[in-house]
């Protein structure tokens, strides 16, 4: 649902589809990324760190896909309150 | 910029505040609106551009955690970047630049500001913000206008 901002809640069939459109898009933006910069994406804190790679505006793209994709990968069914 | 304003909020109250903002520059300095989001079942993901007049763009990329109170959800941002550049005479010029997924050295935590010279090169190092001076989009939309309005003002 890549929207303007529209408000009911959707039906939860289609967060999943939401949710899985945005994996593929992301692992395939690591992808891009990954062969255009020849850095495994696993590497790229280490990368950074070490200075070999510049936190360019690319760069923090290709960060925030990695993060986001492991927080979406890694969170279950968000928790009630 | 304080950091109550990073609470977590309700979607509803935040698509408000988000609207409206957009809606105070929507006459006069943004000129399409290229942002969008994507509700998942655990957060949601915004991407996107908005155009702005003189080649002026702000770049978004944000994922914000949710969770649900009585079956109204509620976000909290997670990972951020806001980048203002600006096409001009086919260069692309950084202005500013905002994100908290690498921790610059020294600093004690991700959030950071880049900031540029007229010509977009990088004045070092990075600012650090911590959690207390990070800004939300307004007030990096607020920024680049602000940065327009000089730039305006100059050329008269």
């Amino acid at each position: 649902m890549s929207a303007q901002p529209q408000s009911p809640e959707p039906r939860p069939e289609v967060l999943d589809a939401n949710r899985l459109r945005v994996v593929l898009d992301l692992a395939e933006r690591l992808r891009a990324y990954e062969t255009k910069f020849g850095v495994a994406t696993s590497d790229l804190d280490a990368e950074l760190a070490s200075g070999r790679l510049a936190e360019t505006g690319d760069v923090v793209d290709w960060l925030i896909g990695y993060r986001t994709l492991t927080a979406v990968l890694g969170c279950g069914p968000a928790p009630a309150e | 910029m304080a950091a109550d304003q990073h609470r977590p909020n309700s979607w509803e109250s935040y698509l408000s505040a988000h609207r409206g903002k957009l809606r105070d520059f929507e006459d006069h300095f943004i000129l399409d609106n290229r942002l969008t989001f994507d509700l998942l079942p655990e957060g949601v993901w915004w991407g996107g551009t908005l155009v702005c007049q003189d080649g002026i763009e702000v770049h978004v990329e944000r994922y914000q955690r949710s969770f649900f109170r009585k079956g109204s959800r509620w976000v909290e941002t997670l990972f951020y970047k806001y980048e203002v550049i600006q096409r001009r005479a086919g260069r692309i010029i950084q202005v500013v630049r905002y994100d908290n997924v690498h921790a610059q050295r020294g600093h004690p935590d991700a959030h950071h500001r880049h900031v540029f010279d007229p010509d977009g090169g990088e004045i070092e190092p990075p600012e650090h913000l911590g959690s207390q001076r990070w800004p939300n989009l307004g007030q990096v939309l607020d920024e680049a206008h602000e940065y327009w309005c000089r730039q305006q003002a100059s050329s008269r």
